[in-house]
């Protein structure tokens, strides 16, 4: 039994190592270290192996202290940089002995790199990686103990756990363990309320990670995650031009706007408060102004929003909408001064029509172009300064024509395009690192959002009057009917940029190659494979990661928790309870008898399903051994379960069978001692016949055999208690 | 050896949970995961501190009907020898119906031991004890000191399943030891160097037995072998009549244990009684009736397995003490006399002395001394060793 044990421990260290180094975007580190530790576990463990000696250890742990010591001293004391420690301990110890308690320590360090892995990432491997680690780490801890007594005990030892039983005993205590760890991570994952006590603390790790990115009206940079490459239909899409002819195409795309991202704070652009909007109840095919000389007109969007779970939203029009019209919607609509739309509907499928003046736009009148330099970081202004004397543009605004902004803020969009890597995968800046900076001059490489971000920042910095706009890239036509098809996977992100006369423009600094290529259709059995795993991925994220107060609140039949400071949701819940009073109780109690109740009965029907797989698999292995011993036996045994069941059924009844006793002296004696009379001789002395008679059971004698447990059943009662003495 | 019935175990005295610096760390750390949870709003650490807080509560669940089916018995010889291996034997059984116990350690209890702790701290391990299943355990121990040792109680624990606590349960159960001076092996032929030396084995006592010697004859009685018939001496008296031999009798030796032995030191005091009872063994096997005769002690010597029994635990329980009051047994003219003293002394005539400061002149060439005991190391040293790993002395797993 004890054999599993080092293996066990190894695997779940290396795995705990490869997990926190997946987690925190550095495979190669991850492999290094278990390259490392493997080499460890090899010196260590083959046949004429020696752990290092014990001042080499001491020497490298003082070595890691150090350099953790630095990172602290360094100002990078971060939840990465503890994990970093803790696996530089793990990969030391693999070199080192081999007793109980090193290994307990090898464990515990795996655990506390998998919770420093939970602070790193919240990505669906590490989750699943979490929940695989928790019963094979109750396994291990078990058999710690095991190995960990013998350790401590006289090398005279007794008792030695062999064989199948103590394998079945351990694996069966594991399982309850991992099950309750499970059951207590569930209720802690749904009953604990959250939004309490949020950053009091600062930051640890980048806890957002995990999350993924669709369309949103805000942008977070600097939190890790995944783009959604969702599938799911946001929309679908006509576009013609003002006489009706359709302009789409398989190597066309258009970019549908949604909303406008004006104000940067601390990596995070949201709409700007100053955006006011004029509020228009809206009536079933009536056309609405938003901008522009309707003559101007060059691009009609039909827009068809599919089942729009929100009731109110953005609408996504090509830049500039000039007017639009619902069909058969009634609502509020809303009109920003930066042209950003918003409803108000019910939600499911509606349809609208947005007419746009693409190719000319208009002058924003009733806005001064504002060409004052705006610095978001330093080191992205002087980047952005250094690309315009390259481009031989002034990089001043005061002296530079006012005409060559667009020429400006196209070589910075030039620059990024050619300069940076794109990636779908949301990377992010250790705490403390200016997201935009980490893009420029640590990764170089990001997503849309960083591209449009750093070039909206470097337009700032140079006078140009930028802002990030989200919505999608509709990219996928279907010639068939004339329409692209917006997925969720087509969110995007770009930059609108203010020009000479207050014009603005669209520029985007993705790579349009990339773009091309991740916005376009994807067919095959690997994109078929590729987009299930997405599913999965999307419903970790939306059920668990993204697992919030009103969802919590919903699931188990709660008010939710206001958002706010402690002390203030503290007097609400006291309030709540005060007013609420008896009622919120009784649900309190009703929910959790529920749960208790419903926990019971799962519960006794695994242990009732376990107990008779159990016996029947007892007596498959009777039968099995009879066989070998008597092959004519089998048939006469066949029938016999019912001699299983009947043992079953006395044991349970405080009537088990001691091993001195024979079954018919057995059965004697629990009839003498039952008040009733109980025909249990009868049945074992019809076992007696199969077993040692050779008589094969007939249908009859079966059906009797079964009716007569459930009489026994029936009259058969416990055997009063015997008082306990007390010794001692 | 089958524990039948409860009235074969050990009673319990109690049952007991105890902490750990394992079980303060998982609850710190399970305080880290809460305050992590809630401080970051991190979904899967709120599961991650379930999970901890699942598994605290389902250990104390698990470990505790682990140990409630638990009843043990133990077992130990009547006697045994310093130096020498001791097998205490634990019969575990497990009235469970449905837990299994793991990892069970048992250990004995110091405070039930001898005042000086002369069995050390000793334990023993059954790893698996299914529900309804009985396994035996063993302690091998090697006494450090002679004496009786009453063996009171003993302790079961075990820190399955997941080491955060160790639930123990106690046990009382009375036993006593005779830990028997430790046997040196002499020099051959030092018996030898006794007045008479081996010629005062050939005697016999007056009393009919089964020696060599001629005792009498008499009548023949039914029953009596052939063989005994003395056919001359039947023919002579005109009846059947029997040879019958006389009771052997061995020489006496009286092992004399001089009260200069108590200026020893208690090192030397052992070694003055191992050689004490390493010559009533050495004249045991050479036909001697031993005696021992010292610090208020008296055995007359007699013949037999049975005595040299008593004479070895009488050794094991002497205590050398300069105020034990004098005994003045009647040795024979006869009788040898082995005087221990702790330096050369006068002697009777015919008596061989052993003083312990030449001990060395009377051991096997192959023997050697025991060591004296070493001093137990500081407490900073033991708190250093264990800090930096170390010190030998196994620790307590936890996770």
């Amino acid at each position: 039994m004890t054999r599993a044990f080092k293996p066990l421990a190894f695997g779940l260290a290396l795995l705990a190592i490869l997990c926190y180094a997946l987690a925190d975007g550095r495979p190669f580190f991850g492999l290094i270290m278990v390259g490392l530790g493997l080499i460890g576990i090899w010196l260590t463990e083959s046949r004429n192996g020696r752990p290092l000696p014990r001042a080499a250890i001491l020497a490298l742990v003082a070595i890691a202290l150090t350099n953790a010591a630095w990172s602290t001293v360094s100002g990078q004391l971060s939840v990465s940089s503890f994990s970093e420690f803790v696996t530089y301990l793990q990969v030391i110890k693999l070199f080192d002995r081999r007793r109980a308690r090193d290994f307990a320590q090898l464990l515990s360090l795996a655990i506390f790199q998998l919770i420093g892995s939970v602070l790193t990432s919240n990505a669906l491997f590490v989750g699943a990686i979490m929940l695989a680690f928790i019963p094979l780490a109750s396994l291990c801890a078990g058999l710690l103990q095991v190995v960990s007594a013998r350790e401590a005990s006289s090398p005279e030892r007794g008792g030695v756990a062999r064989g199948r039983r103590a394998t079945r005993d351990i694996l069966a205590v594991s399982v309850i363990c991992a099950v309750g760890a499970y059951v207590g991570g569930a209720a802690a994952f749904l009953f604990i309320p959250r939004g309490l006590g949020t950053q009091r603390l600062g930051e640890w790790g980048n806890a957002n990670l995990g999350q993924t990115t669709s369309f949103t009206d805000s942008v977070t940079l600097g939190v890790g995650g995944l783009i959604t490459e969702s599938q799911a239909e946001v929309l679908d899409v006509e576009i013609t031009d003002r006489f009706g002819r359709n302009l789409g195409g398989a190597d066309r795309i258009f970019y549908l706007r949604g909303a406008a991202l004006e104000r940067y704070d601390r990596g995070r652009w949201t709409t700007s408060p100053d955006d006011r909007a004029t509020r228009h109840p809206i009536d079933p095919d009536r056309a609405y102004p938003v901008g522009g000389n309707p003559s101007d007109v060059t691009h009609i969007a039909r827009v068809t929003l599919r089942n729009a779970s929100e009731r109110s939203g953005y609408l996504f029009t090509l830049w500039q909408p000039s007017r639009i019209t619902y069909v058969g919607t009634r609502g509020v609509l809303e009109i920003g001064a930066s042209g950003v739309l918003r409803r108000e509907t019910p939600p499911g499928r509606f349809d609208y029509i947005a007419h746009s003046i693409v190719d000319a736009g208009f002058r924003a009148r009733e806005q001064q172009q504002d060409r004052s330099r705006e610095i978001i970081s330093a080191r992205a202004s002087d980047l952005a300064e250094e690309i315009l004397r390259d481009a031989g543009i002034e990089s001043n605004p005061a002296l530079r024509p006012i005409d060559q902004d667009l020429l400006a803020a196209q070589a910075i969009e030039s620059y990024l395009r050619i300069t940076y890597g794109y990636t779908l995968d949301i990377l992010a800046p250790r705490p403390g690192r200016d997201p935009i900076e980490f893009f420029l001059f640590d990764s170089q490489q990001g997503h849309c959002e960083y591209f449009a971000s750093a070039l909206a920042a470097m337009c700032r910095s140079v006078g140009i009057r930028a802002r990030v706009v989200t919505g999608f890239v509709a990219a996928e036509f279907n010639e068939g009917v004339g329409r692209y098809i917006v997925r969720e996977s087509n969110a995007h992100a770009w930059v609108e940029a203010q020009t000479a006369g207050g014009r603005w423009v669209t520029l985007d600094a993705t790579p349009p190659a990339d773009l091309t290529r991740i916005h376009s259709p994807t067919l095959g059995t690997l994109a078929k494979i590729r987009r299930f795993i997405d599913a999965i991925e999307l419903a970790w994220i939306d059920g668990i990661v993204g697992f919030d107060e009103k969802r919590r609140a919903d699931m188990i039949g709660a008010q939710p928790i206001n958002p706010g400071r402690v002390e203030d949701r503290m007097a609400d819940l006291n309030m709540r309870v005060s007013t609420g009073g008896v009622s919120l109780v009784l649900r309190a109690i009703r929910n959790g008898l529920v749960v208790t109740v419903g926990l019971a009965i799962l519960g006794s029907g695994l242990l009732l399903i376990y107990r008779t797989l159990a016996a029947r698999r007892a007596l498959r292995r009777m039968l099995r051994a009879a066989a070998l011993a008597e092959p004519e036996l089998v048939n006469s045994l066949q029938g016999a379960e019912f001699f299983a069941d009947l043992q079953s059924l006395l044991a349970r009844r405080g009537h088990g069978r001691p091993v001195w006793a024979g079954p018919l002296e057995h059965a004697a004696s629990v009839e003498s001692r039952n008040p009733a009379p109980v025909p249990i001789q009868g049945l074992v002395r019809l076992y007696y016949r199969a077993r040692f008679g050779r008589h094969t059971l007939t249908r009859n004698e079966l059906g009797h055999a079964n009716a007569t447990i459930h009489e026994i059943s029936r009259l058969l009662v416990r055997p009063p208690r015997r008082k306990k003495s007390r010794r001692g | 050896m089958r524990l039948a019935s409860n009235d074969d175990a050990a009673a319990i005295i109690r049952r007991r949970y105890h902490a750990s610096a394992g079980s303060l760390l998982y609850v710190l750390t399970t305080v880290f995961l809460a305050i992590g949870a809630i401080n970051s709003q991190n979904n899967l650490l709120f599961f991650a501190f379930g999970i901890a807080a699942g598994a605290m509560v389902v250990s104390g669940f698990v470990s505790g009907p682990a140990l409630m089916g638990v009843r043990a018995r133990r077992d130990i010889p009547a006697h045994g020898d310093v130096g020498r291996e001791i097998r205490i034997r634990y019969t575990i059984r497990n009235r469970s119906r449905f837990w299994p116990a793991f990892g069970l350690t048992i250990a004995e209890r110091s405070d039930g031991a001898t005042p000086d702790g002369s069995l050390g701290s000793v334990a023993s391990c059954v790893q698996h004890v299914g529900a309804r299943e009985e396994v035996r355990a063993t302690i091998a121990i090697v006494p450090r000191h002679r004496g009786l040792v009453t063996l009171e109680r003993f302790s079961i624990s075990t820190t399955f399943p997941l080491g955060l606590t160790r639930k123990s349960v106690e046990l009382s159960q009375r036993a006593t030891l005779i830990v028997r001076p430790r046997t040196l092996r002499l020099r051959s032929g030092i018996l030898d160097r006794l007045d008479g030396g081996l010629a005062r084995l050939s005697s016999a006592r007056n009393i009919a037995g089964h020696g060599e010697e001629i005792f009498g004859i008499r009548a023949y009685t039914p029953g009596d072998s052939m063989r005994s018939i003395a056919w001359r001496a039947s023919a002579r008296v005109g009846s059947l009549v029997v040879r019958q031999n006389s009771l052997p009798a061995p020489a006496r030796i009286w092992i004399d244990l001089r009260p200069s032995l108590s200026g020893l030191t208690p090192h030397e005091q052992e070694i003055a009684v191992s050689v004490a009872a390493s010559i009533s063994k050495l004249a045991d096997s050479k036909g001697y009736a031993v005696g021992v005769v010292g610090f208020g002690s008296l055995v007359l010597p007699k013949p037999g397995k049975r005595h040299i029994e008593t004479v070895l635990d009488l050794l094991a329980r002497l205590r050398i003490s300069a105020d034990s009051h004098a005994v003045a047994p009647s040795i024979r003219s006869r009788d040898a006399v082995v005087v221990i003293a702790a330096e050369r002394e006068p002697v009777p005539s015919g008596a061989l002395l052993l003083a312990i400061s030449e001990v060395n002149s009377i051991l096997a060439p192959d023997e050697s001394l025991p060591e004296p005991p070493p001093l137990p190391p500081s407490r900073l040293r033991r708190a250093l060793a264990g800090f930096l790993g170390l010190s030998e002395s196994s620790g307590r797993a936890t996770t």
